[in-house]
């Protein structure tokens, strides 16, 4: 028995260690913007997986331009003497190639690579605007199907060229994928953005009765991001974008989260500016069967607080009872415009079709059944907000 | 003296059932389960558990009335010497079919997950050398084994599902029953479980080698319990963050769970490698199990108790039926075939077995 | 026939003293002084160090003394033995002492101060007894002898222990000679109950093995295994206590200590206390303690002199240092070469730059590190300390600043190894430590070749073994596996003492209660009684 395992040993140490290869043996992809391929780029396509003109008909012309941000080994400097300043083209290195799908585009980057394509570090995979509008489902389930990419990447709408978001050079982080990734965790820890990462964005995308939403954004100077709200989709398409201080309202509504977001508050016969900042946002989703018909009432009770005051230094506690009601109106306004373009675009993303299915299975069973009955109810459906806002301190100056 | 010491008291006995429950089958259990019954999986896994249980209540009823036998020894004394021999061949077959199958099952989701380029056989014979060395030793050490890697498997999961409380959704898992519930679907469902559990048979090998076999019920029933709800637990948590549509799409919906998670400090920032190392050491321990059966049932039934022997010889059978289905779709066609028809039934095998020991008036001498 | 003839010569040479004895036809001493001091004159005619010393008891009869110099203390020879007979105003009256039946008694009983004397007639007997240091006192017209223990032996002073060096605590420690350990035993248990008992092994060196154990504690069945394992040894010779743990262990195929051992006579009597045996061994500074479990190997007896919490922390920390020691150097291959995903991106970034240039795959890195640690560390055991701390330096500095300049290694390789290194110093036995850093190669190799799966399956190899090792039938995970609650609380915690009630069930003590339970509360204060403003 001892001989046999010192055979099988052997065999192993002869036959190879198959799955192993060094850090430097794979190019470790950062980041990847997923563009639009334009007939001339497909011009030049590497033709890897296929003949020329071979790719099976009918799919070919959802052709997509794939950039690749890969970490160079051995021109980031260990320890202090390294860091920043000589700007990331250095450091990494974007290289651009077509495909008619994602993994024909991945399999063409292969073919110039000598060291093996790596998915288990990419932070942010980048859509361009059209890429989101055409629909994501196909460009999806290659990045599904890899163990390697991990769920807790981001997805995020460029709405410009994708591509542009990796040639961002920020001059603070090595790469410039970390520090946009960086920018977009923070931006949850903050309150700007929902939690919204790759994996749970597929969920949602799956589930029925909920459209997902991912982040949008903008490149701003060449050198870093601004966040420019979120992207609503219906099913896999993206339908438009809601404005930043529209998503800090999206999120209240959607699930307790920390408000990141200020609202600029007058009060009707006084002078003034107030900056009011939502500090914890907690819905309550009331759900109603009236007459077969489904309507929904969100109750958001949001804790806030005066950060700011311009021009009235007046702050009073009757005052404050008066802020908190015009603070109330102004979000319900936008609450409820927000619900009415959500409506009539048919992007359920606050899950309110989910909670039906959940609560009321047979109504569910018997009249939607599908996303697209759904989308339709959906529309017509009777949805009203509630803000109960609570101004819970004015920060360190008493008035 | 030194064998009284030696005895497995109740204790380990329920860590033997828990490590043997809690499997190979830990990945793919939720997605089978969902199949069915939809969101209605966490309570079609409480129904399951319920069977089980009356299986494993069964199997601790004919234990007790044969204290000092096993289930290859009881066999015979019931059902008559050729009739007994036979039932216990047929068990000890569908065991080394199912070893075979599970070890397949652990190496397909390794090849998955980890290590997609290095032959399948690698993490086959890997597993089935760690067996085979192991499963010749006394009932002690086997115990001992049992005992020492159920913390190491279960604290790992239960860190996991604490993180992942954070992504669960509430309408992810309503309503109870599922959509468009019909009995037969959930009946399904449910029986996924006890088909998947149905390994607590080898507690029908240790009973005797226990320090009080007549106060066995209470710690295979706790140890029963306690795999049943982590495992509940586990249903509950992959159901509540994902939503039945998304885990009908994956394999490894336990896995990629792992993989959703963010711990707070990033030492790792991927946990699923931490929660695979914790399911190698369940996969092992369950099949260390049944390898336990295999050895020590040939052992019995023949007479022949050269453990070394026999658990050397039982490796390349097991090798070669791990490597027999052709791909991941195959293995779990043969393993629903196996575990539905052979497994499902032995649960009712036990009230079989009493009842025709009543009838006959077999008792084990005390 | 010349050859063989002179080959058979030279063997008679060859043979030592003791045979030709057995050989010669006068085994037995006669009555005859003058026979008797050619017979043994003649056995060790060769050693320069054999002296006999002829002289007359009480001036009239002939006598003489048969001793090993270097084996003796001549002084007392000369002052307890030989004066006393020589003296001819001795308290007895010189007729009556001639007078009487039987010369030897009444010298043994009337005339020398001695402690330690017994009359012996064996011929062999009497060549033992000159061999063991004592002195052999022949009277003409007797063929018995007198037997005087007169044996001295340079010893070094009792030091404190080299390998088990404390902050806190005595520091004393055992030395090669065996009566002197045990009297460091006896000093710490004054209980009749304690028992030393001597066993003789080693065909030739006929070394003297005592096992000490205390008789109302101590398993009956462990103290009768213990004594017929070591009446089992047959063996030429037994140089140290290493030779006995060798022959007594119960897997000597297992990498694994299964007995522990230890300079220290305190941390001897503390698990004597608790039912184990200790084994001395003559010559040997090391005692044995039987049974050993894998907890008592990352313990030290400081641990029970600090407060609890520090020393929990602290066993704690030495147990995640073995754990290091074994996995790190492996865990790190797996994550660099099979799962860079594990560690987060930043960190991967780093690592690939610090990688670049690196000719080796991570795995042949990590093992020509390990190697050369291993090198280094041998050879500065082995050196002089004066040397060895140079080396230290060269091998620090060659090891660290220049193979990572050359590009040999990578900078975070160097630290692995360190950390890997400096946590199996932390392990207090040393016999286990080195189980654990060599068991680490195997792992390299395994995870080498299959990643994070050859890391758990090697981990499971190594404790599977390990929960099917027994020491004299005690499990070795105990009290982890098998779980034994009154076990836990002396393992990589520790316990306050006062928790402390029972002994260790699995070495099944004959009286599992330490001490009878006393209703005890803390501390009071003495203070509190007075009554405020009278004092």
């Amino acid at each position: 028995m001892k001989k046999s395992i010192i055979y099988v040993g052997l065999l192993v140490f002869i036959s190879g260690c198959w799955d192993r290869y060094e850090i430097e043996e794979r190019a470790n992809i950062l980041g990847i913007a997923i563009d639009i391929a334009e007939e001339e780029d497909m011009k030049d396509e590497p033709n890897v997986s296929h003949r020329q003109g071979e790719f099976p008909e009918g799919y070919e012309q959802n052709s997509v331009k794939i950039t690749a941000q890969i970490s160079l080994p051995g021109k980031i400097k260990l320890g202090p003497e390294g860091g920043g300043g000589e700007g990331s083209q250095k450091t990494s290195w974007t290289l651009e190639t077509v495909g008619h799908t994602v993994k024909d585009a991945m399999a063409n980057l292969q073919q110039q690579l000598a060291e093996k394509l790596y998915l288990g570090h990419v932070q942010i995979i980048v859509i361009s605007e059209e890429i989101a509008k055409r629909g994501v489902e196909e460009i999806n389930d290659y990045f599904r199907r890899s163990p390697e990419v991990r769920r807790t990447a981001w997805m995020i709408v460029n709405g410009g060229d994708a591509k542009k978001v990796l040639e961002a050079a920020p001059p603070v982080e090595n790469v410039s994928s970390l520090y946009l990734s960086n920018t977009l965790d923070n931006a949850v820890r903050f309150g700007k953005l929902p939690r919204e990462y790759l994996g749970k964005y597929w969920i949602n995308l799956s589930s029925e009765g909920i459209d997902p939403v991912l982040p949008a954004v903008q490149v701003i100077n060449n050198d870093r991001l601004l966040i420019e709200g979120v992207a609503y989709f219906k099913e896999d398409k993206m339908i438009g974008k809601i404005s930043p201080i529209e998503s800090g309202v999206f999120m209240g509504m959607r699930g307790k989260t920390p408000g990141g977001y200020s609202i600029p508050m007058t009060l009707p016969n006084e002078n003034g500016v107030f900056m009011v900042k939502a500090t914890t946002q907690k819905p309550k989703i009331n759900l109603r069967m009236e007459n077969g018909k489904p309507d929904a009432e969100i109750k958001v009770t949001v804790d806030a607080t005066v950060e700011e005051e311009v021009d009235s230094n007046q702050l009073k506690a009757p005052m404050i009872e008066k802020l908190e009601k015009e603070t109330m109106k102004k979000a319900n306004q936008i609450a409820s415009e927000l619900i009415e373009k959500l409506q009539s675009d048919g992007s359920d993303i606050f899950g309110i079709g989910a909670r039906i299915r959940a609560k009321y299975a047979s109504y569910w069973d018997r009249e939607v059944k599908s996303d697209e009955r759904w989308a339709e109810i959906y529309k017509e459906m009777d949805i009203r907000v509630d803000y109960d806002i609570n101004i819970t301190d004015t920060g360190m100056e008493w008035k | 003296m030194n064998k009284q010491r030696d005895k497995v008291t109740n204790l380990q006995l329920s860590f033997i059932v828990i490590s043997t429950m809690i499997g190979v089958s830990l990945l793919s259990l939720t997605r089978f389960i969902v199949e069915y019954s939809g969101s209605g999986a966490p309570f079609a896994t409480l129904v399951g558990i319920v069977i089980g249980l009356i299986g494993i209540v069964g199997l601790v009823l004919v234990g007790k009335r044969f204290p000092t036998k096993t289930i290859i020894g009881y066999n015979e004394i019931i059902l008559g010497k050729s009739f007994g021999r036979m039932m216990s061949v047929f068990i000890i077959l569908l065991f080394i079919i199912l070893a075979g199958l599970e070890t397949r099952q652990y190496a397909e989701a390794i090849k998955g997950s980890i290590l997609s380029e290095t032959p399948i056989q690698v993490a086959i014979i890997a597993m089935i050398l760690l067996c085979m060395t192991t499963s010749y030793q006394s009932v002690a050490t086997f115990a001992y084994i049992h005992f020492f890697y159920v913390p190491l498997i279960l604290i790992p999961i239960l860190l996991i599902l604490v993180f992942a409380f954070r992504d669960a959704e509430m309408y992810h898992v309503t309503p109870f029953l599922g959509h468009e519930p019909s009995i037969k679907e959930f009946i399904n469902g449910a029986l996924v479980l006890p088909q998947a559990l149905g390994n607590f048979l080898v507690i029908a090998m240790v009973i005797p080698f226990m320090k009080e076999p007549m106060k066995s019920m209470k710690g295979a029933v706790w140890g029963y319990l306690i795999a049943g709800l982590i495992i509940f637990i586990v249903v509950t948590m992959t159901v509540a963050v994902f939503g039945d549509k998304e885990i009908m799409q994956m394999f490894w919906p336990t896995l990629i769970l792992g993989r959703m998670i963010q711990v707070p400090t990033e030492i790792l920032s991927r946990i699923d490698a931490i929660l695979l190392i914790s399911w190698i050491y369940a996969v092992f321990t369950t099949l260390l199990s049944y390898y336990f059966i295999i050895v020590r049932g040939i052992c019995e039934l023949f007479r022949f108790h050269h453990y070394r022997l026999i658990s050397v010889l039982a490796a390349p059978i097991v090798f070669i039926i791990a490597i027999l289905p052709d791909d991941i779709f195959h293995m779990y066609d043969y393993i629903l075939l196996v575990t539905k028809f052979a497994l499902l039934p032995l649960l009712v095998y036990p009230f079989m077995l009493l009842v025709v020991a009543a009838i006959r008036r077999k008792k084990g001498h005390e | 026939m010349v050859l063989w003839k002179r080959k058979k010569k030279s063997d008679k040479e060859q043979i030592p003293s003791g045979q030709i004895i057995d050989n010669s036809q006068d085994k037995q001493l006669t009555h005859d002084l003058v026979h008797n001091i050619d017979t043994l004159t003649n056995v060790f005619q060769k050693d320069t160090d054999f002296s006999s010393r002829t002289f007359h008891i009480v001036g009239e009869t002939p006598a003489a003394a048969f001793y090993i110099s270097s084996l003796v203390d001549k002084e007392k020879i000369n002052r307890d033995i030989i004066h006393p007979l020589q003296e001819t105003n001795s308290r007895a009256d010189r007729t009556t002492l001639l007078g009487k039946k039987n010369l030897l008694l009444s010298l043994l009983y009337d005339v020398l101060y001695y402690s330690d004397g017994e009359i012996v007639s064996g011929y062999d007997e009497i060549l033992d007894a000159i061999l063991h240091g004592k002195t052999v006192v022949l009277v003409d017209g007797y063929h018995d002898a007198l037997i005087l223990d007169t044996f001295t032996l340079e010893k070094r002073g009792i030091t404190e222990p080299e390998s088990e060096r404390v902050v806190r605590g005595p520091r004393e420690g055992f030395i090669e000679v065996l009566q002197t350990n045990i009297s460091l035993l006896r000093y710490r248990l004054p209980v009749p109950e304690f028992r030393a008992e001597s066993i003789e092994i080693g065909e030739k060196t006929k070394t003297k093995v005592a096992v000490c154990y205390l008789d109302n504690i101590a398993d009956d069945d462990l103290v009768l295994e213990v004594k017929k394992r070591i009446n089992d040894i047959n063996v030429d010779r037994i140089l140290d206590a290493g030779y006995i743990e060798q022959f007594i262990q119960d897997n000597p195929r297992s990498p694994f200590p299964q007995v522990q051992n230890t300079e220290r006579p305190d941390r001897a009597v503390g698990n004597i206390l608790e039912g184990r045996v200790v084994i001395l061994v003559d010559g040997s500074p090391f005692a044995l303690i039987v049974p050993a479990v894998f907890n008592q190997f990352y313990q030290t007896s400081e641990d029970y002199l600090s407060r609890f919490i520090m020393s929990s922390i602290i066993r704690f920390i030495r147990f995640v240092a073995l754990l290091f020691s074994l996995t790190f150097s492996s865990l790190y291959i797996t994550v660099l070469s099979f799962h860079p995903e594990m560690i987060p991106a930043q960190f991967m970034v780093a690592a690939s730059s610090g990688r670049a240039g690196v000719p080796f795959p991570v795995v042949v890195e990590v093992l020509l590190m390990e190697i050369a640690m291993e090198i280094l560390r041998e050879a500065t055991i082995r050196m002089p300390q004066q040397v060895g701390g140079a080396l230290s330096i060269v091998g620090v500095l060659v090891i660290g600043q220049a193979a990572v300049s050359a590009g040999f290694v990578s900078p975070i390789t160097v630290v692995i190894i360190a950390l890997s290194t400096i946590g199996s110093f932390a392990t207090p036995s040393y016999n286990a430590a080195i189980a654990f850093r060599m068991l680490k190669f195997p792992l390299i190799i395994l995870s080498g070749i299959i990643g994070l799966l050859g890391l758990a399956i090697g981990l499971m190899f190594i404790v599977n073994h390990m929960l099917s090792l027994r020491s004299f039938g005690v499990p070795y995970f105990t009290p982890l596996s098998p779980w034994n609650k009154e076990g836990v609380k002396d393992s990589f915690i520790r316990a306050p003492l006062r928790w402390f009630k029972e002994r260790p069930s699995e070495l099944h003590p004959k009286d599992r209660i330490r001490v009878e339970s006393s209703v005890k509360e803390g501390p009071t204060n003495p203070l509190a009684n007075r009554k405020r403003g009278k004092s």
